[in-house]
């Protein structure tokens, strides 16, 4: 077992739960590389790249509160390269213009993130990620 | 490369902080205090609690507030930055609590899910790893309404 690599996983990962939820989009753009590979389809689309990502994201976040939290990942390490699969589960609180738009208050989900890593100048990177849900229970407003 | 120091700090931590849920939530009172240094900076007041500077305040107010409750502390995730004997460590968190039926009332909810972040400094004393500084800070609090 990759040890370092795998400390270094999951502490990139507890950093996007907390920048994505303190809307602190310098720090969440800094979770991916450049040409990032951001997967949402079940809810979102695909997006590609950095910019972009945080474009939609920050978008999408604008007067929500949100927290996600991510569980025992199943990690694989292959020289600068890693696969990582966590259990995640977020509960997100639209603002009211948005929940009439999207016809729910707010949401529980769970679900998986599948995603691959880079390792470029010593900084672990997520070059693609890929959410899949098993559950998502939504709330009136 | 991560070294030796880390990793044995790292998997200390985590212990320590699995029996601060595990003491909380189980209401062993003793063994909650004993996560905590004596003049520990106990800080709820960004989640609607109050603020301790030593550790017999602090318990009493915990023990307090939650008698007659239940509790399940869960936390995730630990952002750790070591610094010889001492460490600065963030975890994400989630709690549910189920109010007494007393307190239920007064408060007019009967219990709440929140979710937020712990923020910590920690010590090693004599091998041990205690809490030196402890903060909540919330990112939202469901307040569940009475039945």
């Amino acid at each position: 077992m990759n040890v370092d690599a795998h400390l270094a996983i999951s502490a990139l990962k507890a950093r996007y739960c907390r920048t994505l939820d303190t809307q602190d989009w310098t720090g969440f753009g800094d979770c991916f590389t450049e040409d990032v590979h951001f997967d949402l389809s079940v809810e979102g689309g695909v997006t590609h790249g950095r910019d972009a990502v945080v474009a939609l994201v920050s978008q999408a976040m604008i007067g929500a509160k949100s927290a996600h939290h991510v569980h025992s990942p199943e990690i694989s390490v292959d020289g600068d390269a890693a696969e990582a699969i966590w259990a995640m589960q977020d509960r997100v609180i639209w603002p009211a213009e948005r929940a009439k738009l999207v016809g729910h208050g707010s949401f529980t989900g769970y679900g998986h993130y599948r995603e691959q890593y880079v390792r470029r100048n010593n900084q672990w990177r997520i070059a693609r990620l890929v959410l899949s849900r098993l559950i998502v229970e939504r709330f009136p407003a | 490369m991560t070294d030796q120091a880390f990793l044995e700090a790292y998997v200390a931590i985590s212990a320590e902080m699995a029996r601060y849920c595990l003491t909380l939530d189980s209401k062993d009172w003793n063994g909650f205090a004993d996560r905590f240094t004596d003049d520990v900076d106990f800080d709820m007041s960004f989640s609607g609690g109050g603020k301790f500077n030593n550790r017999a305040e602090a318990m009493a107010m915990v023990e307090s507030s939650l008698t007659g409750a239940i509790t399940a502390h869960q936390v995730h995730t630990p952002d750790i930055e070591l610094n010889g004997d001492a460490a600065e460590v963030i975890w994400a968190m989630q709690d549910r609590v189920v109010f007494a039926p007393d307190r239920a009332k007064t408060i007019g909810f009967a219990g709440l899910t929140g979710y937020g972040h712990y923020r910590q400094s920690w010590v090693r004393q004599g091998g041990r790893w205690r809490i030196s500084k402890h903060m909540l800070t919330r990112l939202h609090v469901d307040m569940q309404p009475l039945a």
